[in-house]
């Protein structure tokens, strides 16, 4: 099927950098999530994907063939947008149909391709209704039909599922990735939601003002970011400003190592990876909050240099409010300068 | 209290509220109106009581000069109409889809006609389209003389209802455009429609209520016209509006007057029943 490779793709709104310079290869069918916070860019770079904005350089190649000038009505790609894109005086099966008919094929055929879509996206029975008449998932599941009638090359979408509940975004998420992986389309997805990329991507993209920070599985992403913003941005963690002297850095009572010449660094250390010991009243970290999320606690322990610990611990490990505990660390990453200096990783 | 007395007692405040205004209307407007209608149907017999007859209308379907004037409003209105439309629409067009300064002062000089009164666009008509008027002169400049005037020809009363009818019509097909999403035309072209299809078949279709209540309102409002036929048109024929005005003052044929507002008012209301209907019959997008 299809590949995406962007080649140096960057975008000048007037003065504003809206994306630097930036590359990213996606193999055949995989689908790839632009994950970001509001603003960072990936709207934009999809949209150039799209052809809905030119690049301001660089290359956009589907297959190998630079498309970064072509107009979207010429581009093997689809778009589903956040939302309002159906066409309000069309019914399902006209929306859908509207790009077959543009394509010159015959009323039987149209047919025939627009009611296998409305069954791919579990819509058989609702082709005469007009948009009007849906609820807002089922609509989206109208436009994710309308784009792959057309059979693109590559599918894109923007926050499709951003107006909808947590339910039925749950619900779709899986349903968009049944179907993306039993036609094996090549799909780019943007969120900004990091539950939402974990659970769909293949690999993630992670995006901060116009860059693109890390590209990684999301195991890789959670496990090994390599600056401390997509650290901090996904996953809970604690970012900890501190000072290295002579090869090691103390917080909150707790020795890091940290080979590295001495000066300031920030250390990432995830809550799962923080273990409590019970200490003497007074020494070590004292717990000033428990919440309960079921099965597992999130605690935070304020240290006597006034660190504050989030830890996160399996339910049945006896922790009390108030009391003290020595917080012990299994893993940490030391960053330097925006990148990764040292990391100690027992597994 | 229970919920029904309230909403009764809301009743005849609501009712109250709107009787001074319904009072108005119904002294000043429909008393007269129907009693100069029924003026053209019902008249005095000589030696007291009242005859039933249709005479006056016979009249006006059989007098040819009066036929031709109904025609020639009919002409106006229509052209007026398909002009404004055909002027106003690319305007509207681009407005909606373009930003910056100059879609600004291009909405500025389009409304700005709502803000200058009819008989001075009349008069400023005149002094720059009339017979040796600004225009003629500037052409004549670059060395075209056969300059033929518009005014006191049919075109004439078309070119100044325009400007009148510019403003709201452009801000009711903004209006009609506004609704259509960015994201709906960006949808069509990604399917694979260029400019013009979807012109014909994303935006025409989505801004036909817009442009039903455009061509309601601005019957309505060119069908009746008195002050711009009457200072820029011809007077053989005439449109309804001056010649109603005509027939009433200067021929003192209240009657006839009369009969030819009846049959202004009926050509009238069709274009008010479609626009009560296409107001009425909403598009059932719920627009959020
Ligand atoms: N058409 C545009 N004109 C000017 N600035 C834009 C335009 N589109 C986006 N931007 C700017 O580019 C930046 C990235 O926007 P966007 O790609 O929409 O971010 P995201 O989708 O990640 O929230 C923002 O600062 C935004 O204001
Ligand atoms: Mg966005």
């Amino acid at each position: 099927m299809s590949t995406l490779e962007l080649e140096n793709v960057s975008k000048q709104f007037g003065t504003m950098a809206a994306l630097e310079p930036l590359a990213l290869r996606i193999a055949d069918g995989e689908l790839v999530c632009l994950l970001g916070p509001s603003g960072s860019g990936k709207s934009t770079l999809l949209r150039i994907i799209g052809g809905f904005e030119m690049p301001t350089g660089g290359k956009v190649l589907i297959d190998g063939a630079d498309v970064a000038r072509t107009p979207p009505e010429k581009r093997p790609t689809a778009m589903v947008f956040q939302s309002h894109a159906l066409w309000g005086h069309m019914t399902v099966e006209g929306n859908i149909g509207f790009g077959l008919k543009l394509r010159g094929l015959k009323k039987p055929e149209i047919a025939a391709k627009v009611d296998a879509a409305l069954r791919l996206v579990g819509l058989a029975e609702y082709g005469k209704r007009h948009p009007a008449q849906l609820s807002g998932g089922q609509r989206q599941r109208v436009a994710i039909a309308r784009c792959l009638v057309l059979e693109p090359k590559i599918l894109l979408m923007d926050e499709p599922f951003a107006s909808l509940d947590q339910h039925l975004r749950d619900r779709l998420r899986e349903e968009v990735r049944q179907i993306q992986r039993k036609l094996g389309i090549t799909t780019v997805f943007v969120t900004h939601g990091q539950d939402e990329a974990l659970s769909i991507a293949d690999r993630i993209a992670v995006m901060s003002m116009g860059r693109i920070e890390q590209v990684g599985t999301p195991a890789e992403i959670y496990t090994h970011p390599q600056t401390p913003f997509v650290a901090g941005f996904i996953g809970d963690m604690n970012m900890m400003k501190t000072t290295v002297q002579g090869g090691a850095a103390l917080i909150g009572g707790v020795r890091f190592d940290a080979p590295m010449a001495d000066g300031e660094a920030l250390i990432a250390v995830r809550p799962e990876d923080v273990t409590l010991m019970p200490s003497r009243d007074g020494e070590g970290a004292r717990v000033r909050r428990i919440v309960n999320y079921g099965a597992v606690l999130k605690i935070e322990a304020e240290a006597a240099d006034g660190a504050v610990w989030k830890v996160q611990t399996l339910k049945d490990v006896p922790v009390t409010e108030g009391g003290f505990y020595r917080p012990t660390v299994s893993r940490h990453i030391v960053f330097r300068d925006d990148r990764v200096v040292h990391r100690v990783d027992p597994t | 209290m229970s919920a029904t007395a309230m909403s009764l007692r809301n009743g005849w405040r609501g009712l109250a509220f709107i009787a001074i205004p319904v009072m108005a209307i119904t002294i000043f407007l429909f008393y007269p109106a129907a009693l100069s209608i029924i003026g053209t149907l019902v008249h005095p017999k000589d030696g007291g009581g009242y005859t039933f007859s249709l005479q006056s209308y016979v009249f006006f379907f059989t007098d040819g000069y009066s036929l031709a004037n109904l025609a020639r409003t009919l002409w106006t209105t229509v052209v007026t109409l398909i002009l404004l439309i055909a002027v106003t629409l690319p305007i509207a067009l681009y407005m909606r889809f373009t930003k910056g300064p100059l879609a600004t002062v291009i909405q500025a000089l389009a409304l700005f006609p709502m803000f200058v009164p009819g008989i001075i666009i009349c008069y400023a008509l005149i002094r720059y389209m009339g017979p040796n008027g600004w225009l003629q002169s500037l052409l004549s400049l670059v060395g075209f003389h056969h300059y033929a005037s518009p005014h006191l020809t049919p075109w004439g009363p078309v070119i100044g209802l325009m400007w009148d009818g510019m403003p709201l019509t452009l801000l009711i097909l903004i209006s009609g455009l506004s609704n259509i999403s960015n994201a709906s035309i960006e949808a069509a072209r990604d399917v694979g429609a260029g400019r013009l299809r979807i012109l014909v078949s994303i935006i025409t279709p989505e801004i036909t209520h817009s442009l039903l209540i455009v061509s309601a309102l601005n019957f309505l409002g060119i069908f009746g016209q008195a002050l711009m036929p009457f200072m820029l048109g011809p007077t053989n024929p005439e449109m309804m509006g001056p010649f109603m005005l005509r027939t009433f003052s200067s021929v003192r044929d209240p009657l006839q007057a009369s009969t030819q507002a009846t049959i202004t008012f009926l050509i009238c209301s069709l274009a008010g029943v479609a626009y009560v209907r296409s107001i009425a019959r909403r598009p059932q997008e719920d627009r959020k």
